[in-house]
């Protein structure tokens, strides 16, 4: 993978394997009867590298994690077009030694879910996750870090947070949406949190989802929006973050909430 | 809010944006990439990038394109043209694509559109669809020759109650398929969008083809996409409100700087609708 980054520094010595990672397909759910709509788009047959990076002094990076479920690339050019050091890992120990990650997510819960299990991932993540370091889920990636979803109602998620993960309802009371939620819709700020410095209130970013987070604990929510319903669309609890929507897809409002990111990164 | 999105759409022939000659601003306007950076300065909520020769050599060159818009820009972008296989859908997703639409590829091989999202999710298979005006199923016209793939099958076909038709090549070729019925048959095979092109309305500049438009956003539950016919502000409201669609899509008038993106919006916003308005850093 070539490492792109304006960082200045000695680029960091890599060691590169080459790994095959197996897309995570969809499963439709044929009990319904009905062409299943995934959560987000599911992973795609690609080849990757994983760097088992050693950074130089001072380097904050950040690690992307690999597990199959794909889209990454576009999280990657966002923080290469910021110019923060970066690295795709489905590496336990890079993961461990970032000094931030990004968890992306697109597919069916119970997918990504066993996409981590698979890898050898779970723990690593968890770990990281407890360790105050700065931690963010995009999509997929923020819902798994909730207890369970009712799109996998047998699987269990990372347990971080506590809260639920419900389908979105195309109806509610004279409303009738279409699902997935997919397009711009626009923030509320429950509570002032370091990832929305900078984005004025009502900023519109760019979601893909059928399911939608709601938190346990109203403190930890960072941002809602209407549809159909009020969904909790961003959470921040210490060093978690998580967005439902993807701040690499959502123009400068996307990029100024990564820059924010990359910022906790380097404290 | 839930806001309706205002799509422009690059028509790339050989690399080059045509049609960009009249780009304000623009040093080159004939670079696509230089052409999507702006849109995107401009507030346009997506892009739709459109290999309008689809060939086989061009496709290199479509896939640089596409890498470089997707290293400058960030915002959800669409390909399409000669949008086959689903190694097509491979290599633009992989090149940093969000979607890609398809559109003859599917009518002569419906299973492509299944393939695809089976593969990639529903969300990124756009079903583009061309359609005409016509009257029930014209079997008394002695100068109609559909040209109808064999894998479509016969309830798709027009009768009498039939209203809208698919065509290919550009709105060149009948198929003898309805296009609302096609439209809900490329959902439940998974396609997550639908890029409605009416014929009879593009070019006019007398507005989007609304009946068309209704009547196939209220028959699917994925986002419609109108285009075809944007010539005022008051076409892009209708199109939203009694066309029913989720998005519009304007090429030329964007491109000549009849209208803005900008212009589009405030107009909408003046008249209730949610639209996204960017702030700058």
């Amino acid at each position: 993978m070539r490492r792109e980054g304006r960082g200045g520094n000695l680029p960091p010595v890599v060691v590169r394997r080459r790994i095959e990672v197996r897309g995570i397909r969809t499963q439709a759910r044929e009990s319904a009867g009905e062409r299943s709509s995934p959560a987000c788009v599911p992973a795609r047959k690609m080849l990757y590298y994983s760097a088992k990076t050693i950074a130089p002094r001072g380097r904050n990076l950040i690690a992307i994690v690999d597990y199959g479920a794909g889209n990454l690339g576009s999280v990657q050019k966002a923080l290469a077009y910021l110019g923060a050091p970066h690295c795709v890992s489905a590496d336990a120990d890079t993961i461990r030694a970032a000094d931030a990650v990004i968890l992306p997510g697109v597919g069916a819960f119970g997918d990504a879910m066993g996409a981590l299990r698979t890898r050898g991932l779970v723990e690593s993540v968890q770990d990281f996750a407890r360790s105050g370091k700065p931690f963010l889920g995009i999509c997929l990636g923020y819902q798994v870090l909730f207890a369970a979803s009712d799109e996998s109602p047998d699987v269990a998620g990372l347990g971080l947070l506590p809260g639920t993960v419900r389908r979105i309802p195309a109806q509610c009371g004279d409303t009738t949406v279409k699902v997935p939620h997919m397009g711009w819709n626009s923030l509320r700020y429950p509570k002032k949190s370091a990832l929305f410095g900078g984005v004025p209130d009502d900023a519109y970013v760019y979601f893909v989802h059928s399911y939608f987070v709601q938190a346990q604990d109203p403190a930890i929510i960072a941002a809602t929006t209407d549809y159909s319903t009020r969904m909790d669309v961003a959470v921040a609890e210490g060093n978690l973050l998580g967005t439902q929507f993807h701040p690499e897809k959502s123009g400068k409002v996307g990029l100024q909430i990564l820059r924010n990111f990359v910022e906790l990164s380097t404290r | 809010m839930y806001a309706k999105r205002i799509i422009p759409c690059l028509d790339i022939k050989n690399g080059r944006v045509v049609k960009g000659t009249s780009f304000v601003g623009l040093r080159d306007a004939g670079d696509p990439v230089a052409c999507a950076r702006l849109y995107d300065e401009m507030d346009a909520d997506e892009l739709v990038l459109l290999d309008i020769m689809a060939s086989h050599e061009g496709r290199g060159t479509m896939l640089d394109i596409v890498r470089q818009v997707a290293a400058q820009v960030f915002i959800p972008f669409t390909v399409g043209g000669g949008i086959n296989r689903v190694a097509d859908f491979t290599q633009m997703l992989r090149a940093g694509a969000d979607k890609c639409s398809v559109n003859s590829a599917a009518v002569r091989s419906p299973q492509l559109i299944a393939d695809a999202a089976e593969k990639f999710g529903s969300q990124c298979v756009v079903l583009a669809i061309d359609a005409r005006r016509t009257q029930g199923s014209r079997a008394a016209d002695t100068n109609y020759h559909p040209e109808t793939p064999a894998c479509i099958p016969a309830e798709l076909l027009l009768d009498e109650t039939s209203r809208y038709e698919v065509y290919l090549n550009g709105g060149r070729v009948p198929t003898g398929i309805d296009a609302l019925r096609w439209a809900k048959y490329g959902v439940a095979l998974g396609a997550g969008e639908i890029l409605l092109t009416s014929m009879d309305a593009d070019g006019q500049k007398d507005g989007y083809e609304l009946p068309l438009t209704a009547s196939i956003s209220g028959a699917v539950s994925v986002p419609v996409i109108a285009s075809g016919g944007a010539g005022k502000l008051e076409h892009f409201y209708d199109a939203l409100t009694l066309g029913k669609a989720d998005a519009v899509l304007a090429a030329s008038l964007f491109h000549f700087g009849e209208l803005t993106v900008s212009q589009v919006k405030d107009y909408l916003h003046e008249r209730g609708l949610a639209a996204r308005q960017a702030f700058n850093n």
